[in-house]
């Protein structure tokens, strides 16, 4: 059995203007020990599908449809029992997970004594060896979050979050606010510590780069939809989706050069207040047939696409 | 697009449904503009002209509300007071003195305040600490304290004759200079955050002036805030001016504004005409309740972080 | 080749002392901050010069004082052999500042949101009185159409669009007093990678079209690998490496660069080949 169970997952927007459905049918499961990436460009639901997993959904947003499972537990409408000590989050910005009143280790220790019974002593030298995990000096317990860098903050968020050894982790663009060279030293730490631990994780990003250096799986959203899923090397080496070839292709590479273009998508992704029927995505596809435009590919073999498929 | 289409799309901004959707709103502004319309249309609702000495006949003195008059028989709505007005008039007319001196100083107020606001943040360093010193000393007056050392500095140096004349000018430009420092405090930090925007380098790339840029590009961002202060501070104003002329240094008893109603009125409260003080005094509550309360709604609905 | 803008020894010092009745209070020294230190380059005509660094390298106060949006501590900048920008407080002829153009960042706060669209890309037209009314606004359609827009976009506002779009509108702007050098500060770091194809493909058609000149400031090296010709490395203020795209990518000379292309997440290079689609 998966860690992580994603069914059918739905999550509609009630608003004046009609009912917003911000996530349709998502489905996806999360070993434990595995890396699941979820990319997709802004508006496509990968944050929304990490606020829906950990119950933090923006009211009036709500789960309408599917289940959550994990490890064969139902989570829906129990988000605050699992938040925390089951399901781990990291942020986009380090700043807002850390309060700037309180030092780091009496930050570590208040989240391991509210998950653990552990007297103070040991709750301390927990949080001296969560530090140490991460790689920042154990003796800087007592520093604030706002003496630390960037980087260093992050591995601090990325300790708190362990700090409660969670089944699964979600990470929200945990390196997007970052500089490259310390972006790589992060992801490389949550990977090891992920293995490690074997925590399923989701790392939610928007940067294909990132992905092809950090996660197992890849799963690929478009308008609140997932629209591919596979290995992380197929999915980067040979997409089936013709988005997610699209989206590949316009992608910089330093094989690139000065003299020829990018490849371009035509258009933009819709914004949810008008999908298109069938598939989401068949106005700018290339490959687009009638029966695109009337019916929504189901998701068969990791992709959900009318288009026959193609071996090589 | 045709005005059809521009009063729809007008009906359905979500400006426009937060109104019809808010009872508090919709109330509060029904009940100012009642008010603002009876202001208005002062001469023709009135019954008699309450200035007019002559028209006065000082044997309907204290006729009491809907009763006729001992001796003359004449029945007033809201009564009369000792010098036989019809309250009912006194009241729409001076309404209409209460809302004049209002919005003006609420003008003078924001002319004063956005200038020095935008001067402060855009241009910063010393012009910034100087207007803004300036703001802080005056904040630890009570602005009707303020109000009334300049109607008193006015007063000394107007003529006696003039003074009557003038008298609701200096009322205007004491209030309007006691409530400047919000406008001026708010727009000096809204500016702050727009100047430091790329919209502002891409204009000062231009060569564009200072001034045209604050003019042009900023001014017309930092309005959002400020209908919100002018709203809540008109309330303060109309307030301040009814305070003062309850004081007896604003209004004269020739232009009697709700205040000097008021103040006319409490010195018959124990003597058992009750509604010469009441009916002035229910008019300016439920002025001042329901601007403030369009006000705060205004805030509420126009800032997001609040919701 | 010739050389379109030369940048003399530019030194950019902040001064971040706190306020002088403070610093006398506490016996504080002054405190200076070296923004941008002592740097030289060339900028060829119709090609891109790219600027890489990390934050807080100083590319982006480098991009700002050669502009002239604030002024060199010392050190000259020169356009076309006019001056562009120097310590001296010599004004620049609006006939040179007309030449340069700057497209920013933020697809957001680049574009004032109480400004309807034609207004924003007529400001320039307006501000250095380059064509009467009636053309200005015959002369923004053609801008809108230029860079991918509509021109019945003129009459709507910012928040109307999506961030590709106001990026575009942004383009359209620096566009309309004729520049022949547009400094183009991360202008699709905020945008999503589709969106980010669209946008620099438009500013590689525009310089074959136009002949333009840029200064492209980014972090992304597989962005510069797309757009540079020429490439500069910056850190903690400094110039540290300048050569050609392809020598530098070939063989990077400092050991900083060679760190950055390390580091940078790559996508398998496979990858480029499914770009032939």
């Amino acid at each position: 059995m998966s860690a992580l169970e994603v069914r059918d997952l739905t999550v509609e927007f009630p608003t004046r203007r009609g009912v917003l459905r911000a996530l349709d049918g998502v489905s996806f499961d999360v070993e434990q020990g595995e890396i699941l990436g979820l990319v997709g460009e802004s508006g496509a639901g990968k944050s929304m599908t990490g606020a829906a997993l950990m119950g933090l959904l923006e009211p009036p947003g709500r789960i309408v449809g599917g289940s959550i499972h994990l490890h064969g537990e139902s989570v829906v409408g129990r988000a605050q029992e699992f938040r925390g000590r089951h399901f781990g989050m990291v942020f986009q910005d380090p700043l807002t997970s850390l309060n700037p009143l309180k030092t780091i280790g009496a930050q570590l220790i208040e989240t391991i004594q509210w998950h653990f019974n552990l007297g103070a002593q040991q709750a301390e030298l927990r949080a001296r060896n969560a530090l140490a995990e991460v790689g920042l000096d154990p003796d800087r317990l007592n520093a604030y979050p706002h003496e630390f860098s960037g980087g260093m903050r992050q591995r601090v968020v990325v300790a708190l979050a362990l700090s409660a050894e969670p089944a699964v982790l979600i990470a929200d663009e945990p390196t997007t606010a970052l500089d490259v060279s310390i972006q790589a030293q992060i992801l490389d730490l949550l990977k090891a510590l992920c293995r490690e631990r074997n925590t399923a994780v989701i790392l939610i990003t928007h940067d294909m780069g990132v992905v092809a250096q950090t996660t197992d799986r890849v799963g690929v959203m478009y308008a609140g939809r997932l629209i591919e899923i596979g290995q992380t090397d197929q999915i980067i080496n040979r997409p089936a989706h013709p988005y997610t070839q699209g989206l590949m292709a316009s992608t910089p590479t330093l094989a690139g050069d000065v003299s020829t273009d990018l490849y371009q998508i035509a258009g933009s992704m819709p914004r949810l207040d008008a999908i298109p029927a069938g598939c989401a995505f068949n106005p700018r596809c290339t490959h687009v047939m009638p029966k695109c435009r009337s019916e929504r590919p189901p998701m068969t073999g990791g992709r959900a696409c009318w288009l026959e498929a193609t071996h090589d | 697009m045709s005005i059809g289409q521009r009063l729809y799309q007008w009906w359905d901004s979500d400006f426009f449904y937060a109104f019809r959707t808010s009872p508090v709103a919709i109330v509060a502004f029904s009940v100012v503009m009642l008010l603002f319309g009876g202001a208005l249309l002062a001469p023709l609702l009135s019954v008699m002209d309450p200035f007019d000495m002559a028209a006065l006949n000082l044997m309907n003195g204290f006729t009491p509300p809907m009763q006729p008059n001992a001796f003359t028989g004449d029945t007033f709505l809201l009564g009369t007071d000792d010098q036989g007005r019809d309250l009912w008039s006194a009241i729409l007319h001076g309404l209409r003195v209460s809302l004049f001196v209002g919005f003006s100083a609420v003008g003078l107020a924001m002319a004063i305040g956005i200038s020095l606001g935008l001067l402060a943040g855009y241009l910063g360093g010393w012009v910034d600490a100087l207007i803004m010193r300036v703001a802080d000393v005056q904040v630890t007056f009570p602005s009707i304290l303020i109000a009334m050392l300049i109607f008193g500095i006015a007063r000394g140096l107007l003529p006696p004759e003039a003074r009557n004349d003038f008298a609701i000018w200096v009322l205007i430009l004491s209030i309007g200079l006691s409530e400047w420092v919000q406008f001026a405090r708010t727009v000096r930090g809204t500016t702050m955050v727009e100047k430091e925007k790329e919209y502002v380098q891409a204009a000062q790339l231009l060569g564009l002036s200072r001034l045209q840029i604050m003019r042009r590009h900023i001014l017309p961002n930092v309005m959002g805030p400020v209908l919100v202060i002018a709203t809540i501070t008109l309330a303060l104003a109309i307030i301040a001016e009814a305070t003062l002329s309850f004081l007896g240094v604003g209004a004269p008893p020739t232009q009697p504004s709700l205040g000097t109603l008021i103040s006319i009125g409490q010195d018959f409260l124990f003597s058992g005409e009750w509604w010469i003080l009441l009916f002035p005094a229910l008019t300016l509550l439920a002025l001042a309740l329901s601007v403030n309360l369009l006000g705060d709604w205004l805030r509420d609905t126009l800032n997001p972080r609040l919701q | 080749m010739t050389e379109l803008v030369r940048v003399d020894n530019v030194s950019k010092v902040f001064d971040i002392s706190p306020p002088l009745w403070h610093r006398v209070l506490t016996r504080q020294p002054k405190r200076l901050v070296q923004a941008v230190d002592n740097v030289s380059m060339s900028i060829e005509a119709g090609q891109t010069y790219a600027l890489v660094g990390e934050s807080g390298s100083g590319k982006s106060t480098l991009a700002r004082t050669i502009v002239g949006l604030t002024p060199p501590t010392s050190g000259s900048v020169w356009f076309d052999g006019a001056l562009l920008a120097g310590a001296t407080h010599k004004a620049v002829a609006p006939s040179v500042r007309r030449q340069v153009q700057m497209i920013f960042q933020s697809p957001y706060a680049s574009l004032n949101p109480r400004w309807r669209v034609g207004d924003i890309v007529a400001e320039p037209i307006r501000a250095f009185g380059l064509s009467d009314r009636r053309q200005a606004s015959r002369r923004v359609d053609e801008l809108l159409e230029q860079v991918g827009l509509a021109s019945s976009d003129a009459a709507r506002f910012p928040h109307e669009f999506s961030g590709g779009q106001r990026q575009r509108i942004s383009i359209a702007r620096a566009l309309a007093s004729e520049p022949r050098f547009i400094v183009c500060d991360e202008p699709t770091s905020a945008l999503d990678v589709s969106v980010q194809a669209q946008v620099l493909n438009l500013l590689k058609q525009l310089q074959r079209d136009l002949g333009l000149t840029y200064l492209f400031i980014t972090h992304d090296l597989a962005v510069v690998r797309t757009m540079a010709h020429q490439i500069g490395v910056m850190k903690q203020g400094a110039l540290v490496e300048a050569q050609s795209a392809d020598a530098l990518f070939a063989s990077p000379q400092h050991a900083y660069t060679q760190m950055l292309l390390d580091s940078a997440p790559i996508v398998s290079p496979k990858a480029s080949r499914s770009g032939q689609l």
